[in-house]
């Protein structure tokens, strides 16, 4: 009789135990799965206007300009480092972004190039600041850019440098 | 271990998954709208301004592209319902396009899209009348003011 009392208070227990474990776990798996199904349904349902493979495409230049938009928040600080990381994230993120987008991250890639030449100038590395110069007139020449001159880098830096933070503060 | 206690176990793992369900519902519901506006917004935000740029400093050929793309961009977004002063944008777009084809010689494309351009304030304005140059003009500044200030 004790025996069996016993078997029934360490299932009860047990099953307590299972309760309260399964409860939050069954709640996290239902929510991620809600969450992600909500998700691409609304995303389908907003697009539903467009035929298939139009929203497809806006789907991906929009998840384009969302990471590319992403990459200015590395840009917060006006700093050398902050516009070498934003080059090495622009650059991660060209192979996986929608082509018709390529030749923006590209300018941008020569923009920051054009202001680290500036920062390297007034950091006293001619040499490093020679080689930013090249990239940026190479990226912008390949742009098309008629005028790839050191003025144009110069307004390029200026801009770039004076902008950030009204950038970032209209977002 | 009793029936009771198995249904107790299945019932507080559906509770759970139920709760779940319905949060995760509503924030899905929550963040495909946020991403939507917000993709909306930097997509027609980041083609303006780099048609702005390209118009501004490429050759004709780089810049009509970028003017293309960006107007393949916002009528994309204007046939998917997403709203946004697309027409604005678009009259814009139509205008810059029309100086880049009227610089590279092609009076025709560029009469054509200064016309598309027209349409599109039209909507917008519908008793506002400008000249082809007043047009230009306004275009012109908006840019050049976009383009120094580096927005």
């Amino acid at each position: 009789m004790a025996n069996e009392w016993a078997r029934v208070r360490v299932s009860f227990v047990l099953s307590f135990l299972a309760c309260l474990a399964l409860l939050p776990a069954g709640a996290y798996v239902g929510y991620l799965a809600a969450t992600r199904i909500a998700f691409r349904y609304e995303q389908w349902k907003s697009l539903g206007a467009l035929p298939r493979q139009d929203a497809q495409q806006l789907r991906r230049l929009g998840e384009t300009a969302y990471a590319l938009n992403a990459s200015y928040v590395v840009l917060l600080s006006k700093t050398k480092a902050s516009f070498e990381r934003n080059i090495s994230v622009l650059q991660q993120l060209r192979p996986k972004a929608v082509p018709e987008l390529w030749p923006i991250i590209d300018l941008q890639v020569a923009e920051d190039h054009a202001t680290l030449a500036r920062l390297e100038q007034e950091a006293n590395g001619p040499v490093q600041a020679a080689d930013h110069r090249r990239i940026a007139q190479d990226m912008l020449g390949s742009l098309g850019w008629q005028d790839v001159s050191d003025t144009v880098l110069e307004e390029i830096a200026d801009n770039q440098l004076r902008s950030r933070l009204a950038k970032e503060s209209r977002k | 271990m009793t029936r009771a206690m198995v249904l107790c176990i299945m019932a507080s793992a559906l509770i759970g998954l139920g709760v779940g369900a319905v949060s995760g519902r509503n924030d899905g519901i929550l963040f495909s709208r946020s991403f939507d506006d917000l993709s909306t917004l930097f997509l027609s935000d980041i083609t303006e301004n780099f048609a702005v740029r390209q118009s501004r400093h490429a050759d004709s050929a780089h810049a009509r592209e970028a003017v293309l793309l960006q107007i393949k961009v916002l009528q994309l977004l204007e046939r998917s319902h997403q709203e946004l002063a697309n027409e604005e944008r678009l009259g814009a777009a139509y205008v810059r396009l029309s100086m880049i084809e009227g610089s590279a010689g092609n009076e025709v494309a560029g009469r054509a899209a200064l016309q598309q351009a027209r349409s599109y304030f039209k909507r917008l304005h519908p008793n506002r009348e400008e000249t082809d140059d007043q047009l230009k003009d306004d275009v012109r500044r908006m840019d050049d003011f976009r383009d120094r200030s580096g927005l």
